[in-house]
């Protein structure tokens, strides 16, 4: 499916794709937990189970930990240290890439990213906070996505593939809706093409309904991870997975994503920008295992 | 020409059960800077004929806030509509009608809606974002009426947290996934209910939409049979159903202006009986 502008809910019933998945129709192949292959992305999840107390503050020293383990499962190198020198080259112009409405990245990741890609190698004046600053985006060599895993209530998820949306020409609103298909060619302009080294999702606490300002705490949760993938597809198909499990879990059935979350599929089928496909997604999961919501 | 009427203004209380106010002017929002206060999270508030929205912020004794956001609608209709967004937490009887949850008040009173949320949860702060909420409620005088569609609705089986009240396309998607094109020729002027039915051991959904015209439900069902239910031929029968992939029931029912939609069913009886049901003659029975 490419053109999603006559798109109704039977098509999804139809086709068995992502949009089946958002509308709980199904799909039943699970990502594997084999190690990736040539042919398959990886997916890193590293969970601890103390990374949040109970006032939901960030625990530094866990979260550090965590960050290590994400990169050495994401690299497969024996050093979280040598993972980023994998990634980023001291050379490099590095824009991090938090997000910053709704459910913002956690500071503290973004801090804990910034200092190992210093560790690396990066000089202090070649790392920035890019989001919202195109200009700035623009100059960099590398980028590092770091979104939250949240719903939205006009592009159904609003986490890695949307997490560039301020880097696009466009009227945001034209990313609305059905539109939210076209959120994938903003990864494709000049700001961002082919920049991204890394796509690190907060997952310590996902919004899994509601996208205000300030959107209900009963629908927030500590899930405690971090999400990684150099596949910015297969990351964004795996947290997809985790809100809507998280969806059912809640409402004890079914609970629909609306409006569906075309980019997740365009960004694959469309865009190019990696794979939707859970059968050629290797997810490595480690740490805490309570309340995964995936089936590995 | 009429004069445009200037958005109302509350004001906020110096001090509430200990929370002071940190700046008693706060934020203004209008129309044309709602997306700099919420991102696109502003069209669906447009959607419900947005005048004006304030801000406060309250400091308690610890690190934490509280912070108020009092909307302001057209009517109070699209006050209620809004809340109707969603209906989860408890009614604490603050306002015409109340969720509160885990430290997160939202009421509608006339044609105010409000948000009224602590950073986290705590007895005091729980205490003061009921007295926060008592006192702006009691600043809006008299209480609007509930929108006269919800009347459509039958009363057996039905779940009342589910009841969504709204006008377009883009708050039908944000509740229900019909279709990317707008095959219900929604508007401005078309109101909306839908609703979660419960009976037995059956679930559905119904959907009731009122048009201008009769007219304006005609073409509707039409467009709406072409896009999503094609096996169906427009027909004078009032009420048709169809089976679709996934084993669903979709029936529709054409009254004089009003459109009634049952779906998201295993049963046909169940469908059938919704569309039945529904009050689409003049009058209608509150629900």
């Amino acid at each position: 499916m490419s053109d999603y502008r006559h798109v109704t809910r039977r098509d999804f019933v139809r086709d068995g794709t992502l949009g089946a998945l958002a509308l709980g129709a199904g799909l039943t192949a699970a990502a594997s937990a084999a190690p990736g292959g040539r042919d398959k992305s990886l997916v890193a999840l590293v969970r601890d189970e103390k990374a949040l107390d109970a006032a939901n503050a960030v625990d530094k020293a866990i979260l550090k930990k965590m960050l290590d383990e994400t990169i050495k499962s994401v690299t497969g190198e024996s050093s979280a240290a040598a993972g980023w020198k994998k990634i980023i080259k001291p050379d490099d112009v590095v824009g991090l890439v938090p997000t910053t409405a709704v459910n913002p990245t956690h500071p503290e990741l973004v801090e804990a990213v910034r200092e190992a890609v210093l560790e690396a190698g990066v000089a202090a004046d070649r790392v920035q906070d890019v989001q919202r600053k195109k200009d700035l985006a623009a100059k960099c060599t590398a980028l590092v996505s770091m979104p939250a895993l949240k719903v939205h209530q006009l592009t159904g998820l609003g986490t890695v593939i949307k997490n560039y949306i301020m880097f696009s020409d466009n009227e945001r609103s034209s990313y609305h809706m059905e539109n939210n298909g076209n959120l994938g060619e903003v990864w494709n302009m000049p700001t961002a093409k082919g920049k991204t080294r890394l796509v690190l999702v907060d997952t310590l606490r996902p919004l899994f309904h509601g996208a205000e300002r300030r959107p209900s705490p009963q629908y927030f949760w500590n899930y405690n991870g971090l999400l990684a993938s150099t596949d910015p597809v297969a990351a964004e198909t795996i947290g997809l997975t985790i809100i809507m499990a998280k969806r059912k879990e809640f409402k004890g059935e079914t609970w629909e994503l609306t409006p569906p979350p075309f980019c997740v599929e365009a960004a694959d089928k469309k865009y190019k920008l990696g794979t939707s496909d859970p059968n050629k997604i290797a997810l490595k999961v480690s740490g805490w295992e309570k309340d995964l919501l995936l089936s590995t | 020409m009429a004069a445009v009427e200037e958005p109302t203004r509350l004001s906020a209380p110096a001090e509430v059960d200990g929370w002071k106010v940190v700046s008693a002017k706060g934020l203004e929002v209008t129309p044309k800077t709602i997306f700099d206060y919420m991102n696109g999270a502003g069209e669906m508030y447009l959607a419900y004929e947005f005048r004006g929205l304030q801000v406060w912020t309250y400091g308690g004794n610890e690190d934490t806030t509280i912070t108020v956001e009092a909307f302001e609608m057209g009517a109070p209709e699209e006050a209620f509509g809004v809340l109707s967004r969603d209906f989860e937490g408890k009614d604490v009887k603050i306002g015409q009608r109340s969720a509160y949850v885990m430290g997160f008040l939202q009421f509608w009173q006339g044609r105010w809606y409000f948000r009224i949320l602590g950073d986290l949860e705590t007895a005091e702060s729980r205490r003061a974002v009921l007295a926060l909420g008592r006192a702006f409620a009691a600043q809006v005088p008299g209480e609007g009426k509930e929108p006269e569609i919800l009347a459509r609705l039958p009363s057996g089986g039905l779940v009342a947290k589910s009841v969504h009240y709204f006008h377009t396309q883009i708050c039908l998607n944000a509740f229900y996934f019909f279709a990317v094109e707008n095959l219900l020729q929604l508007t401005r002027q078309t109101n909306a209910v839908m609703a979660d039915y419960r009976l037995g051991s059956e679930s559905a959904k119904l959907l009731v939409i009122q048009y201008p015209k009769a007219s304006d439900a005609a073409k509707a069902r039409a467009t709406f049979l072409k896009g999503y239910l094609p096996e169906l031929p427009v027909s004078p029968d009032p009420i048709q159903i169809a089976q679709i992939e996934n084993g669903e029931w979709v029936g529709l029912r054409l009254e004089q202006q009003f459109l009634a939609l049952a779906f998201k069913s295993r049963s046909r009886d169940i469908c059938e009986r919704l569309l039945k049901a529904a009050n689409l003659k003049r009058g209608g029975k509150k629900p």
